[in-house]
Formats: structure tokens, C-alpha cells, sequence
């Protein structure tokens, strides 16, 4: 810890030439949503001028002791410099709020609108995008992701095909602050330019290299350092400063330096320009967590009634010396089957080690990335970490081997991202073509209902709510589902079955399951997409209330070591922090079923289930973050079969003749065939775009409220296995519960309750 | 099966019975004080009845037996246990079988029965209660469908409870409508010999100070012609009869046009109504409950409103809108709180919507006048209006009207020439008949919690409660709210609601209010006056409560609830209510039930558990993570109201 704040000091001296050593004022001032030892956060970043501007995927980097800019990995562009405070802490991953993201917190010193950074073949800034989010051609310029070295950043980028790197700064002299671009190219094949700043109703032009824009009493002045040859600004419509490089430039480095204040201060500018300023274009720093946080398991904190499922908790670092909060959400496992790797809300990659440890004694903790934007996916390829973000799916490369990355490279950024606050990148799975798979929420209104509007409640942009594949490589994303509100979680099963889940709120009567398919439609309106409105793909079922309330992930099992339920689909509530296995069938070409659950209690939600490979058994990781009834802000728990027998339903059927249920035990013959023994009750929903829904009987649609139905006959198969269910009036409806209350035949009590959905009764 | 086997013992139990019945919804409740009996129907198995008063209108004060008898019913065949709290002694019978037999429930005041196993469907139960030798009567019976867990018990369901239905209550139901209608008619303004204590003697018509001044005279003369023609359902007679009725009614019409504000009114100026949001506030506030609006089809039990234009002058509407018992304290018309221009603007878009009127202009003869004042004196107006000068109008006094004479007169099947004529209906007319029979002692005899269930009938409340989306249902709103707190809700003394960002509010009924609520309490088995919690705020619980609530290491149930001056983090759809706004709102034993499992108590709520059915809660560090503990803390926090500290919000 020590050697770290030495480096940042050491780092902040050089910088400012030997200025003040005691914490700048921001610094003691920070609140613990945001962090002061990493050099950047990410945010969509309000700034004050141009007004209304937003850098959507924006990089707000510490460039010095009070300085900072902020740079929007979207365009390329630097969307602001700015000096005194930082960022204010505003948004949903910061204090909570929901709606406004994020502001620059101190005097912005330059800034330019949403244009692009780096111009087009044509020398041309417009925004070429369809829509304005998401990221520019890739032929003009493509974001490749950065480098972070002790207190640098180096932002790696490409030009057409020349590959830059960029190294933010600043140099503060005199008590003005200049901030600093320095750039590193390769040699350049056709003539480049970058966008250095916006002044608003200013006048100006380019006097002995130095480019000058003043607008009232503001005078901003931009210098080109170690300029190649060729190289030149220009002001361009009295509003725009650029920098140009010419056609045939060699590889190399130079500096772009960019002051503004007030007039009385302008010739403050020659000695800011002067002043060495060092940039080294480091890849590869020191890690900064070096040390462990050691935390202590507990086995058994909770059981199912047969005791064949036990919950174990993997405490999680809550309490670590960064003061870093750790909300977990995306888990998976190293090869090793000791290590797994959590992101967090906030940003984090944290290791785990000690999985293979007895009883989860002396698990060690590491951080091994930070900054991330709103990470609530993990996913490991060849023990390779890849995160999905808000603004990309980045894939992080640890070059030193010291245990921290270093690399934190841009997977693909095609995602569009406007300022919502509730545009949530959920989850991250692969195929076993190695394809990656993640589903964004759309962006959902302050208070729950409706979308979109603008403001922190962002736009409905291309991939609002819709899941999304990325190739292997990174190369390409495609939409393949549409119309979801937020699936906190989703599952790809062994043989490609793509499943969500989603929240109940506008167009989401209640929660589902989605059995997706490409190109289906999964319900919300606002987000299909599509002209004209496609059918909503029915989910297999429909959970009530007291179920999911907002869904999790989905797992299968693929896990010959957990008890009987090898191939079988798991489900987990956020918002109900349980853990369901899902019933289904095929009818019809319609897939159908519901869910019974595993009465478990977790340490936090439920909402990332994964198998490890290495003991076979179930582990969830969940946060508590917003609505929920999870109890802590993080969780981990490994839910383990202890090998005793299980008591439970483990299919269901639903035809003509009744439902179908099967047990994973023999059932007590007299006991199970006495009707009086079940009870079924059911509803329907209305899909609208109001919150929710109310309920309404099947019989009477208009009819609101639930309505009991008879078991009239109740036959156990000859293998004592399947109870049917003879129903009257069995038929398609949104939600049925069935409970029961039986024996196996060797006498053991099975109570429970199944929810679930009939599309068709054949 | 079950069902002949329960209707076999209902047999047993009730006679008279009927066959073929359906169950009906409710016990079946006996009530005894000394030799008097009556039988009614009751939705649960609760009661307050303060000592020396009556528990009910039909048996006189004294000690008494409460016998419920019915059937509680099942979906599952399972396990279950039952809870008695109160004073007095308990009798409880299930399936036959005897579940508790105490003389006293005791001073520990509860009583539980080992777990029992009931079928599928109807279990006969009767449970008998005996009051006290000294002191108020107060019982309630609970249930737990999971009695091997360590979680309070619940109230039976309404819909679970049923009785079938035979003909002693047939009859005492008779009675007790015979009783509604004669005292929603306001029988006892002209029959006035018997009769005392009841709210309803005090509840007259709208008196007919400046009544000229806000209604039109054409529509005074129609009415008094015969309301029934305006509106069916009126509950004013027609009083004038014959060849000179419409020359009588032009006539009092013009007498009490006459009736003017004095000093009148300054002139208003009247700004451009927003009709829009005038016609979305109707909608908002749910007029349509009791009311057919201008152009829809008229329904039965509901007043239309497609003469707003024939009736109310120019600006008086609203004025009624705002101060619906300005002039008539009894009013069934709530009172709502609007913000500035809203009565004004539900005014002006009822005017726009219904059929204009043009009054037609009419000269004011003296004479007419003159006869009209006479007509007001003799006619029986003033019975029930309240209005200056000698009432020469006199009826026939209610003692002296022995039951078979309850066929002519008022209830006679047509109007008989010269008397006040209702138009009841068959089944009043009945029902009133039956009342007639009895010995009427019931008029003497005040139980705040039947006039709690009837006028919650007569004023409509569930048109919203438990109809439309956000309404809370009222089948046990006196096991939550206090009753100090729902008076002030429907007084319209509170100075803010529970929930301000709901769009429906809460009107008030002043009159009402108090009575309402006292009786609402004593329906649920609660005192009418909350007694004061004697032990201080525990300040260490209370602590650990607001580390509870707080975001870090807590429920963040701060995310959804404000505290005091400060806003919720991050509502999704449903905020919860201001945490300095519980105490003063919710029973205790009500927020221990609720915290453990919203859903079981309001399947619809978006408040999440956070306790298992072992009482076990998420947080396992704090208080042992026992949920009842964790909830008492929550609960001493609370308790502080506005004293509270602010927990941590981030």
C-alpha cells in the first residue's frame, strides 16, 4: 500500500514540477463511489459546454494533480479538460440515483460537441453514425482499448490502418494548467486529423503555430509540441481547433497542448508550452493490489428440506483496505478449478483462490482490474478474463504476470450506449462455437415506466434490449433477440439454447423465462426494433411475484456430480434471491413449463449461476443493487449436492389427460392418488404497456383475480414415479400453481409448489 | 363428500336449515346476553365491544356469548394451528374435535392449539366465545398454515370462512336490512318517538340556507315534484300529491329561490377551465364509482351526472365540489383535497360534457312564493331540512305503529294521495317489515362496528378499494391502520397522506369519521382508542434499526422508502411509505406480520421479503439474524416518527 501511494506521489512530482504534496482538494474530498488510485472511471460523462453534450461511453482520466479529461472511446474525441474537482458522483452505480449520470465536477477548460475526434477521408468531423451512439466506421477510426501503468493511461487506437497510441497529461504552471495529448503514430499513409477543441462564439485563428479562439474574456490556445513535418493546426469556422498531419508523415511522437483562461493569463501560454512534459507510452505498470484480502468460508449456511442441497458461502471481500465497494456481477472459473474471477458493478475483476480449499478456509482475494463500466458480465476463454461492459466487451491481458492486467483491451465496442441509466449490459456466455453472447437492458424511465426520452434516461438506441452475439474473434455483433426490458442474466445451453430472463414492468406482465430464438421478439414495444410489430415470441412460462420478481441468469446442468438433474435448466431471481430448476416440454413447436424451487437461502441475489468444472458443483453469484430482497451487497455461494436423497418434482407434462408430474423418488401410492392432496389455482395476464399487470380469471378474462380449479383424479404410473393429475377444465393459461402435499414411499413428505404456464393443451 | 358431510352437521348446529344451500361467505354468529339472541353473519372471528355497551344493535349490554359457526375451507389438505388473543374465555371446535376449552384466556391474553390436520375443502369449525365477567370484551382468533415454523399467525382469509345459510339468518338479515333502510331513509326525522344514540338520528338533509343561490328553480321544482324521476335512487319522498302537486312543487320551488346568500356573493370572476385535465382528474378520482357520468348509460345505484347544468348555478358546482357538506354535514359525497383550479376544472368539464340548460326565465309572483313558504312548513320539509320557522308538518308516532300497520302510509305499494311516498322497493318494503316486527330496541343501541361495515356499504368505499389498481383492500384495514390515524384520514385532518405520489387520493367524510374508524378498529378485534405503548424507544434497537434500514450492511430499504425530508434512492414504480409515517400508522403486531412476508399479506405488493419461513433473515450477523429480533429493531427505530435519525442512504 505504501509503495503505491509513494508511486502516485512520485508520479503526481513529476508531473507538476514539485507543486504541493499533500492530497489534492478532490482527492480528500471523494466520496467512496469513486475512486482516486486508478487512473480513470468509467461513465457516460454530462460536461458543462457544449450544453447538453454527453460523452456516452466516456473515460474520465486523472491527467494530474488537479487535472483531468475525459475522453469518449464512441467517437474518439476529448470530450472535455477540466481542473479542480473530478466527477460528481451521480448516477445509479454511483450514489444510486436513477436518471442523471455523472458530471464533470470542476472548471472545464476546453471541450467539443459530439463530433467525431479523428476526421474521415474527407478531412470531414461529422458525426457519420446512423444514430448518434455506438461507435464511428471502423475504416475512419476504431477504439483498440488501453494500457494502464501506475498512474498513466495510454489509450490505443486506430486510424484507418495506423495504429496510435495517446497518452493524456498536464503541466501546471504558475497556477495554470495546460493539459497535454501525447501521441505516438505509426507512419502515416494519407494525410490525418484530430479534433483538439470546441470555443463557442469565439474568433480566432493560428499566429506563430499557436492556435488562438477568444470568446469574451476566455482565451483559448492550442500548441503542437515536437510537430513532425507537415504537421499544422487550423481553426476551422472560428469555432474549432484541429490538428493536422500530413500524407507520408514517418512513425513517431509529438504533443498537442491546450490551455485556456482569461485574457490577462494568455501569455502564461509560451512557458506551459516550453516545460518538458514526459510521455512514455508505458504498457506495463506495477500491480497496485498486491496484497490479499483473506476472507473465511462458511459451509452449510443453509439446506433443503431433504438435505440434499447445502448452500456454502465464499465470503466476499466487502471489507478490503481500498475501501472498494464489491458488488458482484459476473462470475466464472479458471482451468485450475481453485480460481474463479468476479466483476463488479463497480468496475472491479476480482480473483478468488482457495475453491479447492477445505471448508473455503483462507480464500485469498485479489483485484486484478479495476475501471470497468458497469461489468456485470465475466467470462473466461483460456483462462483469458473478458468482461461485458457498458460500452464493450473488453478482454484483459496481465503483460508482467504480477497478477494485475495491464491490457485492458477492447474486445468489440459495437454496442450502442446512450446516457441512460438504465442501460445495463447483463451477463456474458459462449457457445461451444466460442461465440459470445450478452443482453442489454433498455433504457427504462426514472420510476419504472416507459423508455427512453432523453436526459439520464437516455434513448431507445440500436441495441436497446435486445441480446447480442460477438464472434469469436471480436470482429463483428449482431442483434439476435429483441423487445427485452432488463434480463439480469441470461444462459446458453450445451447445444446452443439461448434463454433470458427479464423484470416485470412495461410490456413485461410478469417475469419470464424467454426460450429465445433468432430474430424472435421477446415483448416490450418500445424495443422490437422492428416495423411492423412482430409477434411476441411467448415465454416457456411466466412467474408470479412472490417467484421472480426480476429475473437472474440461467445455467444448465452440466454437471454429472449434482444429484439428478444432469441436462436440466436452472433459473435464479434477482429480486427473489432463489434458485429455481425449470420444468419444460415441447409442445407443438411451443416450448412450455414453469418452475419448482430449491428452498436455499443465498448471502446476496441470485443471479449468476455457473457450474465449476472442477467439483461439479453449482456456484451463484449475485449483488444487491437495486430492488431486491437479496441481504448483502455481495454474495458468492456454492451450491452443493451432499449426496443424500432428493425429494422433489423433476418434470412435468401437460396434455389432454392432465398433468404430468414426476418425482425424483418413488411416491406412497395411497397418498399420492389421493386428488384431495393437490390444489391448482390459476390467472391470466394482460401484456400492456402499463407496469405489470393485475390478474384475471381464465374463465372470465375480463374477470379480475385468480380462480381455483378441481383435481378430480389423482394416478400414480406403475413405476410410482409420475403422478396425473385430472383437472377439470384444463386449459392454456398464463399462470397456474399447483401445490402439494404427498409421500414418497418411504414415507418422507414432499410439500411444494410448482408455478407455471399452458400455451397448449394437446 | 365433504360438503354432505358438513351440510349433515350444520344440521346439527343451526336449525331450520335448508336444503341445496350454497355456502355463503362468513360465520354464522350467535350472540347471546342473557335470554336475548340474535343470529347475523360475520366475515371473521374478531371483536371489541367495550364494557357496558351492547355487541351488537339486536342484544342489549351486558356479558355475552359470541357463537361462530361455519366452515373454514382448505385447498390443501395440511396442517394447522389456531391462535386466540384477548380476554374472556374460548371455545373452539374443529371438525368435532376440541381444539381449546378456556374459561379465561387469561392475562397472558393468548392461547394456542397444537397442530391439527385439516381436509381439503370444508372444515366445520365453531368457536365460542364468552366476554369477560369485568372489563372490555375483546377476541380474536388467527391461524398458522405452517404451524412447525417460528412465524406468527395470520388471519383466516376472508373467502375461507363460510357458513350455509338457513333460515334464522335468512330472517335476521331481513331485520337488519329492514333497520338500514329505515334508518337511511331518515324514518326517525318524522317518526320521532324512539329511538337514541345512533349517529343516523342526527343525519338530516341539506338545509336550504341560500339554496336559492346555488340552485335553479326549474330544477327545485322538478325535483320536489318527484325525485325519484331525477334520480332513482333518492331517498327523499315524494310529498305532493294530486291535481295541485306541480302548482306545489313550482311554488315551494319559488319560496326557496328566494333563499339567497345574504349578503350576496361578491361577482366571480371565472378563469378558462384546462377540461382536459378537469376530464382526467374524473378519471383519476374515480367519480365514475358512484356516478354515471354526462353520456354514459345510466346504472343502477349510481347517481348521474347528466343534470350538473339543469341543478347548479354558474360557479356552484365547484363551490359543491369543494365543500360537498357545506350544506349538509351527512352528505355521502367525499370530500377531496384538490390543488388550485382542479374542482374548478372537474366543474367545467362535467358542464361541457353533460346537456347544456338555459333557465327558463320566470317571473317571481309574490303569492307563489307566500304559498311556497307555507308548503315548506306543512309539507314535512323542514323534518329534515333545516330551516327557520314552525314546522306544522306532524306524522304519526313510531310507537304507535304497530308492525301490521307497516303496509300503508310511506310503504304503501302506490302512493296513497297524502302521505310522503318512497317508491320502495318489494324487498324494502319487506325488509322493513321484518324490522317492524321486532321489538326496535335496536334503534337505542349503538355498535360503532356495524355502523362502520354498513356505512362502508352505503358510502361505496369498495368502488375503489379492492377494484381498481392501487387501491388498498379494506377487508382487514382495521387489523393495520390505528385507528387515531384513520380517523384522520377520513376527517381529512391529516396535513399529508401516507402515499402523495399516488394520483387517486383519499377523500374525507367529516361526519363520519370518527365513528368509522372507532368501528373499523372493533370489527378487527382492536380498542377504538390505541393503547399507549408503555416501554420507551429501546435506543440500542433502535440503532441497530437504522443500520437495518440503511444501505451499508442493511436492507437498503432506503432505496424504495424515504426518511423524513429525504427522498428514496432509486423508486422503481412502487415507493414505499416515509419511514417517520409508520409508527404513528401501523399495529404492531400488523408490521411484524408484514415485514416477515409482505406477499402473504398483499399478493401484489413489490415490497420484497426479506426472511424466510424460518424467520431466519439474509442478514445472519446482526441480532443473530433472527427475523423477529431484526424486525423489533426496525420497529424501536420507527417508533422514534419524526425524531429519527437518518439512516445510511449510500
Amino acid at each position: 500500500m505504501m509503495m503505491i501511494r509513494n508511486a502516485v506521489l512520485l508520479a503526481v512530482i513529476l508531473i507538476t514540477g514539485g507543486y504541493a504534496q499533500e492530497k489534492p482538494e478532490w482527492q480528500v474530498k471523494l466520496p467512496r463511489t469513486l475512486q482516486a488510485d486508478f487512473p480513470y472511471t468509467k461513465a457516460a460523462v454530462r460536461q458543462n459546454f457544449p450544453k447538453d453534450t454527453v460523452a456516452n461511453k466516456g473515460l474520465a482520466i486523472i491527467a494530474g494533480r488537479e487535472a483531468f479529461m475525459c475522453f469518449d472511446t464512441d467517437l474518439l474525441r476529448w470530450s472535455a479538460g477540466w481542473t479542480g474537482n473530478y466527477l460528481t458522483e451521480d448516477g445509479v452505480s454511483f450514489r444510486g440515483n436513477h436518471g442523471a449520470s455523472p458530471r464533470i465536477a470542476g472548471n472545464q477548460k476546453f471541450g467539443s460537441a459530439a463530433l467525431a475526434g479523428w476526421a474521415d477521408a474527407q478531412g470531414s468531423f461529422a458525426d457519420p453514425r446512423k444514430e448518434p451512439f455506438g461507435p464511428l466506421p471502423r475504416a475512419q477510426a476504431k477504439w483498440r482499448g488501453c494500457y494502464v501503468a501506475d498512474d498513466t493511461v495510454v489509450l490505443s487506437y486506430t486510424v484507418g490502418e495506423v495504429q496510435f497510441l495517446e497518452q493524456p497529461g498536464s503541466v501546471e504552471l504558475d497556477g495554470q494548467t495546460a493539459f497535454v495529448r501525447s501521441l505516438q503514430h505509426g507512419a502515416l499513409n494519407a494525410a490525418v486529423a484530430t479534433l483538439v477543441c470546441e470555443v463557442e462564439n469565439a474568433q480566432g485563428g493560428v499566429e506563430d503555430g499557436v492556435a488562438i479562439l477568444v470568446s469574451g474574456d476566455t482565451v483559448t490556445q492550442v500548441a503542437l509540441v515536437n510537430a513532425p513535418k507537415g504537421a499544422a493546426l487550423e481553426v476551422q469556422e472560428n469555432q474549432r481547433i484541429v490538428a493536422k498531419l500530413a500524407k507520408g508523415t514517418a512513425a513517431g511522437t509529438f504533443q498537442i497542448r491546450i490551455w485556456s483562461g482569461s485574457k490577462a493569463d494568455h501569455g502564461k501560454f509560451a512557458a506551459l508550452v516550453k516545460a518538458p512534459v514526459k510521455a512514455e507510452f508505458r504498457k506495463v505498470g506495477k500491480n497496485r493490489w498486491p496484497e490479499p484480502v483473506v476472507t473465511q468460508g462458511k459451509m452449510n449456511s443453509s439446506k433443503t428440506p431433504d438435505g440434499a442441497y447445502a448452500t456454502d458461502v465464499i465470503t466476499a471481500p466487502e471489507r478490503n483496505p481500498w475501501n472498494r465497494r464489491v458488488r458482484f456481477g459476473g462470475l466464472d472459473f479458471f482451468s485450475d478449478g481453485n480460481r474463479a474471477a468476479l466483476s463488479t458493478w463497480d468496475g472491479d475483476v476480482w480473483i478468488v483462490e482457495g475453491l479447492k480449499n477445505e471448508n473455503f478456509k483462507d480464500l485469498n482475494w485479489t483485484r486484478f482490474a479495476s475501471g470497468g463500466f458497469e461489468t456485470l458480465g465475466l467470462k473466461i476463454v483460456d483462462d483469458v478474463i473478458y468482461t461485458s461492459g457498458r460500452d464493450e466487451i473488453t478482454r484483459y491481458h496481465d503483460l508482467n504476470n504480477d497478477g494485475a492486467a495491464d491490457h485492458y483491451e477492447s474486445f468489440n465496442n459495437d454496442i450502442t450506449s446512450s446516457q441512460g441509466f438504465h442501460e445495463f449490459v447483463f451477463d456474458l456466455h459462449t457457445d461451444k462455437e466460442g461465440n459470445f453472447y450478452t443482453i442489454k437492458a433498455g433504457p427504462v424511465r426514472g420510476g419504472g415506466r416507459g423508455f427512453g426520452g432523453g436526459g439520464g434516461n437516455g434513448h431507445v438506441s440500436a441495441h436497446a434490449g435486445a441480446l447480442l452475439k460477438i464472434d469469436k474473434f471480436g470482429e463483428t455483433l449482431t442483434v439476435v433477440a429483441t423487445g427485452f426490458r432488463a434480463p439480469n442474466g441470461m444462459g446458453v445451453g450445451p447445444d446452443g439454447q439461448l434463454t433470458s430472463g427479464d423484470n416485470e414492468g412495461t410490456w413485461v406482465p410478469r417475469c419470464p423465462i424467454n426460450w429465445v430464438k433468432p430474430g424472435g421478439f421477446y415483448g416490450v414495444e418500445d424495443l422490437a426494433h422492428k416495423k411492423p410489430l412482430p409477434a411476441h415470441h411467448k415465454p416457456l412460462c411466466w412467474l408470479d411475484k412472490g417467484w421472480d420478481n426480476s429475473g437472474g441468469g440461467q445455467e444448465w446442468v452440466t454437471s454429472k456430480r449434482w444429484g439428478p438433474f444432469h441436462g436440466e435448466l436452472l433459473h435464479t431471481s434477482y429480486g427473489r434471491s432463489s434458485l429455481y430448476l425449470v420444468l419444460k416440454e415441447e409442445v407443438a413447436g411451443q416450448m412450455q413449463g414453469g418452475v419448482v424451487k430449491f428452498p436455499l437461502r443465498f448471502t446476496s441475489s441470485a443471479m449468476r449461476p455457473r457450474f465449476n468444472p472442477h467439483d461439479g458443483h453449482l456456484y451463484v453469484a449475485g449483488l444487491k443493487g437495486w430492488q431486491s430482497n437479496a441481504g448483502r451487497a455481495a454474495g458468492l455461494d456454492r451450491v452443493r449436492y451432499t449426496g443424500e436423497k432428493v425429494y422433489t418434482v423433476r418434470g412435468m407434462k401437460v396434455d389432454k389427460a392432465g398433468v404430468h408430474l414426476t418425482f425424483t423418488q418413488k411416491l406412497d401410492p395411497k397418498v399420492a392418488a389421493d386428488p384431495e392432496n393437490y390444489a391448482i389455482s390459476r390467472w391470466n395476464y394482460k401484456r400492456s404497456n402499463a407496469y405489470g399487470s393485475p390478474t384475471f380469471k381464465v374463465s372470465k378474462p375480463e374477470e379480475r383475480g385468480n380462480e381455483g380449479v378441481n383435481v378430480t383424479g389423482a394416478k400414480l404410473s406403475a413405476d410410482g414415479l409420475t403422478v396425473t393429475l385430472a383437472v377439470e377444465d384444463l386449459r392454456p393459461c398464463d399462470q397456474q400453481l399447483i401445490k402439494f402435499n404427498i409421500d414418497a414411499a418411504d414415507g418422507t413428505n414432499i410439500r411444494n409448489e410448482i408455478m407455471h404456464t399452458i400455451h397448449v393443451v394437446k | 363428500m365433504h360438503r354432505l358431510i358438513a351440510i349433515g352437521l350444520a344440521l346439527l348446529t343451526l336449525s331450520g336449515w335448508a336444503q341445496d344451500v350454497e355456502p355463503q361467505p362468513g360465520l354464522a354468529l350467535t350472540l347471546a346476553v342473557g335470554d336475548a339472541r340474535a343470529v347475523t353473519v360475520t366475515p371473521n372471528l374478531w371483536l371489541y365491544v367495550p364494557e357496558g355497551k351492547p355487541p351488537s344493535p339486536q342484544v342489549p349490554a351486558g356479558r355475552f356469548t359470541a357463537t361462530y359457526e361455519g366452515f373454514v375451507n382448505i385447498d390443501l389438505r395440511g396442517d394447522y394451528s389456531f391462535h386466540a388473543t384477548g380476554t374472556g374465555g374460548v371455545k373452539l371446535e374443529v371438525n368435532n374435535a376440541v381444539l381449546l376449552d378456556l374459561k379465561g384466556i387469561g392475562g397472558v391474553a393468548e392461547a394456542k392449539t397444537q397442530s391439527v390436520r385439516l381436509n381439503k375443502g370444508a372444515n366445520p369449525i365453531k368457536v365460542t366465545y364468552t366476554s369477560p365477567v369485568k372489563g372490555d370484551a375483546q377476541f380474536r382468533l388467527f391461524w398458522s398454515e405452517r404451524p412447525d415454523k417460528p412465524v406468527p399467525h395470520e388471519p383466516i382469509r376472508g373467502g375461507q370462512l363460510t357458513h350455509l345459510p338457513a333460515a334464522p339468518l335468512t330472517q335476521a338479515g331481513l331485520v337488519e336490512r329492514g333497520r338500514e333502510v329505515f334508518l337511511e331513509h331518515r324514518c326517525i326525522r318524522c317518526h320521532t318517538s324512539e329511538g337514541a344514540g345512533l349517529p343516523e338520528f342526527a343525519m338530516s338533509g341539506p338545509d336550504f340556507n341560500a339554496i336559492g343561490s346555488r340552485t335553479y328553480r326549474s330544477w327545485l321544482a322538478k325535483w320536489i315534484l318527484d325525485p325519484k324521476a331525477q334520480r332513482p335512487g333518492a331517498r327523499m319522498p315524494q310529498l305532493l300529491h294530486g291535481d295541485t302537486a306541480k302548482d306545489d312543487a313550482a311554488d315551494i320551488a319559488a319560496y326557496l329561490s328566494t333563499l339567497r346568500n345574504d349578503p350576496p356573493k361578491p361577482a366571480a370572476e371565472y378563469p378558462e377551465p384546462d377540461l382536459e385535465a378537469g376530464g382526467e382528474l374524473v378519471r383519476e378520482l374515480n367519480c365514475a364509482g358512484c356516478h354515471t357520468l354526462p353520456g354514459d348509460l345510466a346504472e343502477e345505484g349510481k347517481l348521474s351526472l347528466a343534470h350538473v347544468n339543469e341543478k347548479f348555478k354558474m360557479g356552484e358546482l365547484a363551490a359543491f365540489l369543494r365543500e360537498p357538506n357545506a350544506h349538509y354535514d351527512w352528505t355521502r359525497m367525499p370530500k377531496f383535497k384538490y390543488g388550485a383550479g382542479e374542482a374548478w376544472n372537474i366543474a367545467s368539464w362535467l358542464r361541457n360534457t353533460a346537456k347544456p340548460h338555459l333557465e327558463p326565465k320566470a317571473e317571481l309572483a309574490g303569492a307563489a312564493v307566500e304559498r311556497g313558504k307555507k308548503l315548506v312548513a306543512t309539507a314535512g320539509c323542514i323534518n329534515c331540512h333545516s330551516h327557520p320557522g314552525d314546522n306544522e308538518y306532524k306524522a304519526p308516532d313510531l310507537k304507535a305503529l304497530v308492525a301490521d300497520q307497516w303496509t300503508g302510509g310511506c310503504l304503501a305499494d302506490k302512493a296513497d294521495g297524502k302521505s310522503p311516498h318512497f317508491g320502495f322497493s318489494a324487498t324494502d318494503r319487506a325488509a322493513l317489515r321484518a324490522f317492524a316486527t321486532t321489538d326496535r330496541q335496536s334503534l337505542h343501541r349503538h355498535d360503532p362496528k356495524e355502523f362502520a361495515l354498513r356505512q362502508m356499504r352505503v358510502l361505496n368505499c369498495n368502488e375503489c378499494h379492492g377494484e381498481l389498481e392501487g387501491f388498498s383492500d379494506l377487508t382487514h384495514v382495521g387489523l393495520k391502520l390505528k385507528p387515531e390515524w384513520m380517523t384522520g384520514l377520513l376527517d381529512g385532518s391529516l396535513k399529508q397522506p401516507a402515499r402523495p405520489w399516488l394520483n387517486h387520493r383519499m377523500p374525507a367524510f367529516p361526519a363520519r369519521a370518527k365513528e368509522l374508524a372507532a368501528g373499523l378498529a372493533m370489527a378487527h378485534g382492536h380498542a377504538p382508542v390505541t393503547p399507549v405503548e408503555k416501554d420507551p424507544v429501546n435506543a440500542q434497537l433502535a440503532e441497530t434499526g437504522r443500520a437495518l434500514v440503511g444501505v451499508d450492511g442493511g436492507f437498503s430499504c432506503v432505496a424504495c422508502h424515504g426518511v423524513k425530508n429525504r427522498d428514496p434512492l432509486q423508486v422503481f414504480e412502487a415507493q414505499g411509505v416515509n419511514f417517520s409515517r409508520v409508527e404513528e400508522r401501523l399495529h404492531p403486531e400488523y408490521f411484524l406480520r408484514w415485514m416477515l412476508d409482505p406477499l402473504r399479506v398483499d399478493p401484489q405488493t413489490r415490497m420484497p421479503d426479506y426472511f424466510d419461513d424460518d424467520a431466519r433473515s439474509v442478514l445472519v450477523d446482526v441480532l443473530e439474524g433472527d427475523a423477529k429480533k431484526q424486525i423489533e429493531a426496525i420497529r424501536q427505530y420507527l417508533r422514534q416518527g419524526k425524531d429519527m435519525k437518518i439512516p445510511v442512504m449510500q
